[in-house]
C-alpha cells in the first residue's frame, strides 16, 4: 500500500497478461472446436459412406438387387462384425433403402 | 477320321445356342474330332439336364474322368460348386468372427446362394478355373453351354461385374480416406484405414475377372460356336445372340445348322424341303461373314460313340 501507482501498473500488468492467455486460450478454444466439429462432420460422412457401401454390397438383404452378391459374399468374413449393427440401423431407418437407392443406378 | 489341327490351335471353343438345337452333341462331337487328329482334349457340360454322358454313351460327374484317347469330360455341377464355395467362406468367417455374428447373418448368406445369378457365378468360376489348368495334361477345353439366355448373361459377368467392382472398390476407397482424416488422432480408426482385407479382397476379384474377359475376347484363345436349325426361332435367336457377344467382343467363330434335312428324306419332307431351302438361304445371308458348317439330320438320336463319330467326321469343317 506504499506506493499506490506502481501497484496500480504491477495489476494492470498482471490483468494484460491475464487476458493475452485468456485471449490465446479463447483462440485456441475456437480453432479446436473448429477443428472437432469440421472431424465430427467427417466422421459422420465417413460413416454414410460406409453404410452406403455395405448397402451397394449386401443390399439384397433389403430387397435391393445386387447383380454381384454372390461375390460380395467373400467380403462377409471381413464386415460380418459391422454387419449387425449396420442391419439394425437400416433397419431402424425404414425409409433408407428407398433414400440410399435414389441415389444410385442400379442399371 | 480325317481331317487336320485346323487354321487355328486356340485351346477355348464354346458351344451355345437355343435349347434342344444339339449343342451337347456338337461339343461332344467335336471334342471327339478334336482328340482324334491328337488334341488332348477336355469336354465341359454345364447342362443340368447332364446329357452329355447320354450322348458319348459313358458315365461322367463332377470330376474330371478320362473318356477315350486323348479325350476327357467333366459335367459341372453349379449348386455342387455353390455349396463349396460358400462353404469354403464360412469357415473363413468362423476363423475371424464370433460364432453368435456368423449365426446371425447366416440368412445373408442363404439369400446370395439362393440369388438368380449364382448358379452363373458358379459356373462361371469353375470354367475360370479350368481355363487356367490348361495344359494339365489337356490343350484344348469344349464347353457345352447352357441355352442361350444363361450363357450371355454368364459370357457377360466380367463385362458388367468389372465395372461394378470397379465403383465398389472406389466407394471403399473413398470413405476410408474420410475414416483417415477424421481419425487422425485415434488409434483405431487408423488402423482400419491403413490395412484393409476388404479393397485386397475385391482387387483380387477383379483381377480375375479381369482375366477371364482376356480369355473370352481374344480370337488366339477364345472362339464361340452357335448351333441352330434351319428354322425361323432359333435363326432369330442366333442373330440376336451373336449381335450380344460382339457387343461384349467375344469372337463367334462359326454357325453350324444342325438337323439338316437331306434332299433323299422323301415325299414325306417334300415341302419342309422347300421351307428349309428358305431359311437356309436367310442363314448364309446373316450369317455369311463366318464359317457355316451344315450337319444332316441322322436317322436316329446321336447317342453313344458311333453315331457320335459320324457327325465328328463332318464337323471338324467348323475350324478349317
Ligand atoms: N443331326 C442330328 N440328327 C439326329 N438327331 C440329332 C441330331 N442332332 C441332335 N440330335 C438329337 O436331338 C436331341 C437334342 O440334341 P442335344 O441334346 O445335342 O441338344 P441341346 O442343344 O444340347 O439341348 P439342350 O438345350 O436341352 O441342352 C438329342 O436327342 C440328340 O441326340
Ligand atoms: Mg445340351
Amino acid at each position: 500500500m506504499t506506493d499506490g501507482k506502481w501497484d496500480m501498473r504491477e495489476i494492470f500488468e498482471r490483468v494484460k497478461t491475464g487476458l493475452k492467455a485468456l485471449g490465446e486460450w479463447l483462440w485456441m478454444f475456437v480453432i479446436a472446436s473448429f477443428l472437432e466439429k469440421r472431424t465430427v462432420a467427417i466422421r459422420k460422412e465417413a460413416w454414410d459412406m460406409n453404410d452406403n457401401f455395405m448397402l451397394l454390397l449386401f443390399g439384397d438383404y433389403l430387397g435391393l438387387p445386387n447383380p454381384i452378391s454372390y461375390y460380395t459374399l467373400e467380403l462377409l468374413p471381413y464386415m460380418a462384425e459391422e454387419m449387425v449393427p449396420w442391419q439394425r440401423r437400416i433397419m431402424n431407418r425404414q425409409s433408407v433403402a428407398a433414400e440410399k437407392a435414389a441415389q444410385y443406378d442400379f442399371t | 477320321m480325317n481331317g487336320n489341327a485346323g487354321k487355328s490351335r486356340r485351346p477355348f471353343t464354346f458351344f451355345g445356342g437355343k435349347g434342344g438345337t444339339g449343342k451337347t452333341t456338337c461339343a461332344t462331337a467335336y471334342a471327339v474330332w478334336l482328340a482324334s487328329i491328337g488334341r488332348r482334349t477336355l469336354l465341359v457340360s454345364t447342362d443340368p439336364a447332364h446329357s452329355l454322358s447320354d450322348a458319348l454313351g459313358v458315365p461322367l460327374s463332377d470330376k474330371i474322368l478320362p473318356v477315350c484317347d486323348n479325350l476327357w469330360g467333366i459335367e459341372i455341377d453349379a449348386a455342387l460348386e455353390a455349396k463349396r464355395y460358400i462353404g469354403d467362406i464360412q469357415d473363413k468367417m468362423l476363423s475371424i468372427v464370433s460364432p453368435v455374428i456368423v449365426d446371425e447373418i447366416r440368412r445373408q448368406m442363404e439369400i446370395a446362394y439362393m440369388s438368380p445369378g449364382a448358379e452363373e457365378a458358379a459356373i462361371f468360376d469353375k470354367f475360370v478355373e479350368l481355363m487356367e489348368d490348361l495344359g494339365n495334361p489337356w490343350d484344348a477345353i469344349v464347353f457345352d453351354t447352357a441355352p442361350t439366355g444363361h450363357t450371355l448373361r454368364l459370357l457377360s459377368l466380367p463385362e458388367i461385374l468389372g465395372t461394378w467392382i470397379d465403383n465398389l472398390i472406389a466407394k471403399r476407397r473413398k470413405s476410408l480416406e474420410l475414416f483417415k482424416m477424421a481419425g487422425r488422432f485415434e488409434k483405431d480408426l487408423m488402423k482400419r484405414a491403413m490395412e484393409d482385407p476388404v479393397i485386397e479382397s475385391l482387387t483380387r476379384r477383379q483381377k480375375k475377372f479381369e482375366k477371364s474377359r482376356q480369355y473370352l475376347t481374344d480370337s488366339a484363345s477364345s472362339t464361340f460356336i452357335f448351333v441352330l436349325n434351319a428354322e425361323k426361332m432359333p435363326i432369330l435367336e442366333t442373330a440376336r445372340a451373336i449381335e450380344l457377344l460382339e457387343k461384349y467382343k467375344i469372337p463367334v467363330g462359326g454357325v453350324i445348322v444342325n438337323r439338316v434335312i437331306p434332299p433323299e428324306a422323301g415325299e414325306f419332307f417334300a415341302e419342309r424341303l422347300i421351307a428349309q431351302e428358305e431359311y437356309l438361304r436367310d442363314i448364309e445371308r446373316r450369317f455369311g461373314s463366318k464359317k457355316i458348317v451344315r450337319l444332316p439330320l441322322l436317322r436316329s438320336d446321336v447317342q453313344g460313340m458311333k453315331q457320335v463319330n459320324v457327325i465328328a467326321d463332318l464337323i471338324g469343317e467348323i475350324d478349317a
